[in-house]
């Protein structure tokens, strides 16, 4: 079900409707909740139920194991992790493995495709099956560690691993953090409940105002058969991407955390304005906070971190950004990007340049942040071209074809640019950057823009409304939240 | 992260049910005043109708856009009143296999006078249109779909997307000065007026459309099969190319290579009668459909030739 569509509004006012009566009891709330997601996934298909039911049972039933028998925890934490990547390996690689034999099959012979030879259930991604694996890892995890105690309520624990809102594209919420939460009823405050519904809001408009105007501009130009030659083109219709993917990822996490703070509950950050970054380490502490920080500590860390030789500790962080990568799309473009990324770290680790930068007085930190700026538009490239399927071109010769174009500084042929800017996809983008600039120039935390709270009070509600007529009348015709295929 | 739990509750509606309210509120009154050229049924109401339409018709007419557009059923009813007639015409149609079945699935098979009339286009005839044909997407809808445009149109149509010009024009509509009315008809007519009369030419699209783009003999080939056939049933089968400008008709004619009339003989020696109208007399609001007024009179026109057919074959005591 997704948050843009009817369907989900009255799921939502029935769910919201009935919550009151029914989240005094525990169990009958963590049922509640249980029946409630799984009622919202299963729209999309029913069929892959079974897939986080099995999950959490074997989750469920490791963590109550680990305590029983805390000599063999680790086999069961084995077996939970194996249940959780397993289900991933299938479902969402098996397809992308396939491809990758296929020569090797062909050089020993064998004569049809192995893509073929794949259940067609194993093709289909289910929606969100990155997000629930590792937010059912994570609870093994730091059972087997002893950071969490497990929960012997199996609707407790389900009420957990299926919360709907951030059920498909997160944020990755720790067991540490929501289970706790889930076990007392929790009573919204009227500030909270208007926080909640600002941030609802706020989601929407990154979406549907934003993401969904832009959507069609960069996906015509990444579908086109042609490659459009032009340099400005390719440099704008990246920058849409990055705007695109920012608002869409961004906009989910920003409902999902609004919905979640309407129930009481309460969802880690999971963007802090990651575009006026300075460096790409700062860059890794605003962008996906709840999976950045799950790889730090159930890859990274585990891997030996920083503290290390410093070859080991480089070697420890390409591998968790290449899985990263993988994490993300069963495609190499997507490799590609978290190894360029890992590649920035490890020349950011090894020079301290944007330090260095920062130093050069009033420009310096601008400076950073324009480089910055082209590292991440020129990583994002592999990314998108991870999601194009077209016949006669592979995705990375897609990638390196646009690359091309955006160094041909020769054609910079600026006409196709000043097409897809105009109208609003232009107002849109501007908003976008005026509003970065605001935070990049510290303009929030001055008071001389700040409105006197009275007027704030009588224009903020007002300015909401509009924003809510905005998203239902200004959306644009983009469709599905980009990270629902993850 | 743990949340503490917080006793205070709720004392009054505050600020979130005063935004909520003021949302509500303010999304109806833009509704409301959105500007709107088109008129009569909801388009997804119309064409999922359309789709949707079974053994209701002693004649159905089909074709691709200029049908829809050309010739109003109702009209023709007044000269033709014994016969219930359905427009079956879909956006960029081709003739392929599965929208011929269809088209005489729309026929009642207790019909006493069966006819089908298929309007003829070059681009009806090629590959092109055999693929992105609008009738077979709409085969596409799930059945959520289906559904939202049969029952929810009013709905969903309430909260389409607008342009900021489009709440402009709805507060002060005397600032529009081009219009582009559409009035969908329940028998499957779009009656079209602009102003002004021709906003913009369909010559040089089409030009562009048929520097490489060929009528095929393939398709040409299931049209006379499908005439054979339904002759063969006991249904009168006409075809017509709708009128449009003299130039119109030399761009389609060279650009696609369609030879009218060896059509024309072809389509008679399989056993339909070809209804000949030339270029030009009509109206049209883009040089390539015609507008409400030229749509009647050619619907007028076209019931009237159907009209002295059925009566030299009666005279004749030929094979209806």
């Amino acid at each position: 079900m997704l948050f843009n569509s009817p369907e989900f509004l009255i799921f939502a006012a029935v769910f919201f409707f009935l919550w009151p009566l029914l989240k005094r009891a525990n169990n009958t709330r963590w049922l509640y909740l249980t029946v409630a997601s799984f009622f919202f996934y299963g729209w999309w298909d029913w069929r892959f139920l079974f897939l986080i039911v099995g999950s959490g049972l074997i989750d469920y039933g490791a963590g109550l194991i680990m305590i029983r028998w805390p000599q063999r925890r680790k086999v069961f934490l084995v077996l939970s992790i194996l249940g959780n990547v397993g289900s991933l390996a299938v479902f969402k690689y098996s397809g992308f493995v396939a491809d990758n034999l296929q020569p090797l099959a062909e050089m020993l012979g064998y004569a049809g495709t192995l893509r073929e030879q794949l259940p067609r259930m194993t093709l289909v991604t289910p929606v969100g099956i990155s997000f629930y694996t590792f937010q059912s890892m994570s609870y093994t995890i730091d059972v087997y560690r002893g950071r969490l105690e497990p929960t012997r309520n199996i609707l407790h624990f389900f009420a957990y691993l299926s919360l709907f809102p951030q059920l498909v594209a997160g944020p990755i919420v720790r067991a540490a953090d929501l289970l706790p939460q889930l076990r007392e009823q929790q009573t919204v405050t009227e500030q909270e409940s208007y926080d909640a519904l600002k941030m609802i809001i706020r989601g929407f408009f990154k979406k549907l105002v934003v993401a969904d105007v832009v959507a069609p501009i960069v996906n015509e130009a990444f579908g086109a058969r042609n490659i459009q030659e032009s340099c400005v083109f390719w440099w704008a219709v990246i920058i849409l991407f990055a705007l695109q993917i920012y608002c869409d990822f961004s906009g989910y996490s920003d409902i999902a955390i609004g919905l979640g703070k309407w129930m009481g509950y309460d969802f880690p950050t999971n963007f802090r304005h990651p575009y006026i970054s300075t460096s790409m380490q700062e860059f890794w502490t605003r962008w996906h906070i709840s999976l950045s920080t799950w790889f730090r500590d159930y890859v990274y860390i585990p891997l030996g971190g920083s503290r290390c030789a410093s070859w080991r500790a480089h070697l420890n962080m390409w591998i968790t950004m290449v899985v990263s990568g993988l994490w993300h799309g069963a495609a190499w473009p997507f490799v590609a990007w978290g190894a360029l990324h890992a590649a920035y770290l490890s020349v950011e680790r090894a020079t301290s340049w944007p330090d260095r930068l920062k130093r050069i007085p009033y420009v310096g930190r601008h400076l950073a942040l324009v480089i910055c700026w082209i590292l991440m538009l020129v990583a994002w490239v592999f990314f998108r071209s991870g999601t194009v399927a077209q016949e006669g071109i592979s995705q990375f010769g897609r990638a390196m074809a646009v690359l091309g174009q955006m160094v041909s500084f020769h054609k910079l042929n600026p006409e196709p640019a000043g097409e897809i800017l105009e109208g609003s996809v232009g107002a849109v983008l501007a908003l976008v950057v005026l509003r970065h600039l605001y935070f990049h120039f510290g303009l929030d935390k001055r008071q001389r823009f700040r409105i006197p709270s009275r007027i704030w009070t009588i224009l903020e509600p007002i300015g909401y409304a509009l924003v809510v007529v905005a998203c239902v009348y200004f959306r644009g015709s983009g469709d599905a939240f980009i990270y629902f295929q993850f | 992260m743990t949340k503490q739990t917080d006793q205070t509750r709720f004392r009054r509606p505050g600020r979130t049910w005063i935004t909520l309210l003021l949302a509500a509120v303010l999304v109806g009154v833009v509704g409301a005043t959105r500007y709107e050229d088109d008129s009569g049924m909801y388009p997804d109401s119309f064409w999922a109708a359309k789709k949707s339409w079974k053994h209701n018709a002693d004649m159905v007419i089909a074709g691709d856009s200029r049908s829809y557009i050309g010739i109003s059923p109702t009209v023709m009813q007044k000269t033709l009143p014994k016969l219930r007639i359905r427009n079956f015409g879909f956006n960029s149609t081709g003739y392929s296999a599965e929208y011929l079945e269809a088209i005489a699935a729309v026929l009642d098979p207790d019909s006493p006078d069966p006819r089908i009339l298929l309007c003829i286009s070059p681009f009806s005839l090629t590959n092109w249109a055999a693929k992105i044909n609008e009738f077979l997407h709409l085969d596409k809808l799930n059945a959520r779909q289906r559904f939202l445009y049969e029952h929810g149109t009013g709905v969903l149509y309430f909260f389409e997307p607008m342009e900021l010009k489009d709440l402009w024009y709805g507060i002060y509509p005397e600032a529009k000065d081009k219009h582009f009315f559409r009035e969908h008809f329940a028998d499957g007519w779009v009656a079209i007026r602009t102003i002004p009369d021709v906003p913009r030419s369909q010559l040089p699209a089409y030009r562009q459309l048929f520097a490489d783009l060929r009528v095929k003999r393939q398709n040409i080939q299931r049209v006379m099969d499908y005439t054979s056939r339904w002759r063969a049933a006991g249904i009168k089968v006409y075809a017509v190319r709708i009128p449009t400008c003299v130039e119109m008709e030399k761009i389609e004619n060279e650009g696609s290579q369609f030879n009218e009339a060896a059509f024309t003989a072809e389509f008679e020696a399989h056993g339909g009668v070809w209804l000949d109208f030339p270029p030009g007399q009509y109206e049209s609001f883009d040089h390539s459909h015609l507008n409400r007024e030229g749509a009647v009179e050619f619907s007028r026109d076209l019931a009237a030739r159907i009209r002295k057919d059925e009566k030299a074959s009666n005279l004749t005591g030929a094979k209806p």
